[in-house]
């Protein structure tokens, strides 16, 4: 094993220094989500803003990190700018395995640097410098500073963020190694109010396989179940958009800020049409063999000759949805610029173009004008999204730098409620139907990935509110343990209970392999401890009305179902964090 | 009774040796790879040392990357 314990570094930004800190907890939390979990409680202040620069920003990693296929990502918890409780944001890139071989099992950045500053670390380093000359730079200036001036490349992960972060954005993103990103929850703003342009992390140390006889077998067992998959060839070859015809077929694709689901224009920007046309290369998270990034690029013309600049830009299902459906966008190449706007001013893809819907649809009905939006939103007119995009990363007037803290904060003001597509956060790209939309707008993570709701909606016909409560509630379960050796969720399907206990055995933690069911209970109980302490009130929620209106290809959603199943699941999620009693 | 009471945290250090280039007198990389104390007495997983002079000691224990060296004076804690 790696050890049965934890091995955590935690960074004064202020001192500008660190301590080595042992924890126990390995049997009783893993790693990852757990670990994370359990860091906060212990470094975190749940009574105190996201911004108070005590507040700890943590990337933690599991059990089987660096000793199994997709064991490649990393937890990143803090208090979030979105809603000023406990967050988690996945990510993967090289982070995972660039803190393993750095002998870390997390990483805790406290305090506020004096100036903007880099977390520079390694097995056998630590520094924080000063970079006050990259501050102001957007992601892949930053991305390219970094790579001049910090060694251990192809072991190494550069987290950094753009001016969105730089100024509190509360939809701002850390991006991971370019392709990659903590998306969600606003991460980047979290860094930016410490003053920390990025981390660089080195896995500089040797990593020791174990040498149990067992584990050549196991991990060969592992590997071939997780790439002799129709799943994970439908991964590498067209990716997540693969989603986007999928969906609109079934009408549950969101479109046109949810105003529909199903369009027969979508056709040019599904999946397929991204592969044929755009595509130029998959890459992977370190330690994935999938390859389910893909890289599509964007041409731009410098000269009055014909003379072009490209720019490699990844895509996904949920940015394809986002600045591409959801704007009605039905062009490759301008779905992927705005992307690449998106991604240099370091904004959370999703976020952003979920807001730029709602003030898309705010400014036809005339709430909005070019006062608010400076230049003209039109839902297909990419010129303005991509003008709207880089405002938005800016903040550059009071709408702008409202909308950044949140599509609903700018409803409030401006109104237009009834159509800000937000379920906790804005939405993700699944118009499946009430299950999903209670996951995600009570899920710990506001993530579509929180449980499998949507999953749930196109297989289910039953309204059963018990079932569907229980789904949840078991799925996250599921999922929490996953997230906590750090599996990615693409492997779900592969890495039962079973397989990860003989996993886990096969590396020396036999222990933990014996009680998996009572651990992910466990770290699923401390997280829902850690958001209501900050002071979640489910209760609170309101589902915008544009939830209600849609129609999928099983009809149109069922105002009374949702409603009560948004209640049980409330109480549900109440009594799992021991909050439902009274006092 | 000397002045200065040194303790190194051993188990935290990270081994990256900036002690050598800047406190060559009182540190020393250990076989072990992690930094000891010259002319220190090991006490569980910590070095401690008794001195006069804090020399170099007190610019490491302000300047190194982790904070593993605690200096005490007369019983109180100095960093």
């Amino acid at each position: 094993m790696i050890r049965d314990f934890f091995r955590i570094l935690v960074v004064d930004l202020g001192a500008g220094r660190g301590s080595v800190a042992t924890l126990d907890g390995r049997d009783t939390v893993a790693g990852g989500s757990g670990l994370a979990a359990l860091l906060f409680d212990r470094y975190g202040h749940s009574n105190r803003p996201w911004n108070d620069p005590d507040q700890p920003l943590i990337f933690a990693i599991g059990p089987l990190t660096g000793y199994f296929p997709l064991m490649s990502k990393t937890v990143c918890a803090f208090k979030s700018p979105y809603h000023d409780q406990y967050a988690e944001s996945h990510g993967g890139g090289r982070s995972a395995l660039s803190l393993r071989f750095a002998d870390l099992d997390a990483l805790v950045i406290t305090g506020r640097a004096a100036k903007p500053s880099c977390v520079n670390v390694g097995s056998r380093h630590l520094e924080v410098r000063d970079v006050s000359f990259l501050w102001g730079k957007d992601v892949f200036e930053t991305g390219k500073m970094l790579r001049g001036l910090f060694r251990g490349a192809g072991h190494r992960s550069n987290l950094r963020i753009g001016p969105a972060g730089e100024r509190g954005a509360a939809i701002a993103e850390i991006n991971a190694d370019t392709y990659r990103h903590f998306g969600r929850l606003g991460g980047g703003a979290v860094m930016g109010v410490k003053n920390l342009k990025a981390v660089v992390i080195h896995g500089d140390a040797v990593f020791p396989l174990p040498e149990s006889r067992e584990y050549p077998g196991v991990f060969q067992e592992v590997y071939t179940k997780l790439t002799d998959t129709d799943m994970m060839s439908k991964y590498h070859d067209i990716g997540t958009p693969i989603n986007v015809a999928v969906l609109n077929e079934l009408k549950m694709l969101p479109i046109r800020n949810l105003q529909r689901t199903s369009d027969p224009a979508i056709g040019n920007i599904t999946g397929e049409q991204f592969a044929e046309l755009t595509l130029l290369r998959n890459s992977a998270c370190a330690g994935c063999p999938v390859g389910c990034i893909h890289i599509g690029f964007e041409r731009e013309r410098f000269q009055k000759e014909h003379r072009y600049i490209y720019r490699q830009v990844s895509y996904d299902h949920e940015p394809i949805f986002a600045v591409g459906t959801m704007l009605s966008i039905e062009n490759c190449f301008a779905v992927l610029a705005i992307i690449d706007i998106a991604e240099k001013m370091g904004l959370d893809v999703m976020s952003a173009g979920v807001a730029l819907a709602w003030a898309t649809e705010a400014v036809q009905k005339g709430i909005l004008s070019e006062r608010e939006t400076i230049v003209p939103l039109a839902f297909g007119d990419s010129e303005g999204y991509r003008s709207a995009m880089q405002h938005l990363g800016e903040g550059s007037n009071d709408f702008y730098r409202l909308l950044g803290q949140g599509t609903l904060k700018a409803a409030e003001i401006y109104g237009g409620k009834d159509y800000a597509c937000v379920l906790g956060q804005e939405m993700a790209g699944y118009a499946t139907g009430e299950v999903f939309f209670t996951s995600q707008a009570l899920g710990l993570r506001h993530s579509h990935l929180d449980s499998g709701g949507y999953a749930y909606d196109q297989k289910e016909t039953g309204k059963d509110l018990t079932r569907a409560v229980d789904f949840l509630l078991k799925d996250e379960q599921g999922r929490v343990l996953l997230t906590s050796m750090v599996a990615c969720l693409f492997a779900r399907n592969v890495y039962t209970d079973e397989l990860l206990a003989t996993c886990l055995r096969t590396v020396g933690y036999g222990a933990l392999a014996e009680n998996l069911s009572a651990v992910s209970r466990n770290i699923q109980q401390l997280r829902w401890k850690n958001r209501f302490a900050c002071g979640f009130k489910p209760e609170d929620t309101a589902i915008p009305e544009r939830f209600y209106e849609i129609e999928t290809m099983k009809g149109p959603i069922d105002r009374i179902f949702f409603d009560n199943l948004i209640q049980e699941y409330i109480k549900a999620i109440r009594i799992l964090a021991g909050t439902d009693r009274a006092g | 009774m000397a002045r200065f009471n040194v303790v190194l945290e051993r188990e935290e250090c990270i081994a990256c040796e900036r002690c050598i280039g800047s406190c060559s007198d009182s540190l020393e990389m250990a076989d072990d790879g992690l930094a000891q104390m010259a002319g220190g007495a090991r006490a569980g997983n910590d070095d401690e040392l008794e001195t006069d002079e804090r020399g170099c000691l007190m610019d490491g224990a302000e300047a190194f990357p982790v904070n593993i060296i605690h200096i005490f004076e007369g019983g109180n804690k100095i960093i």
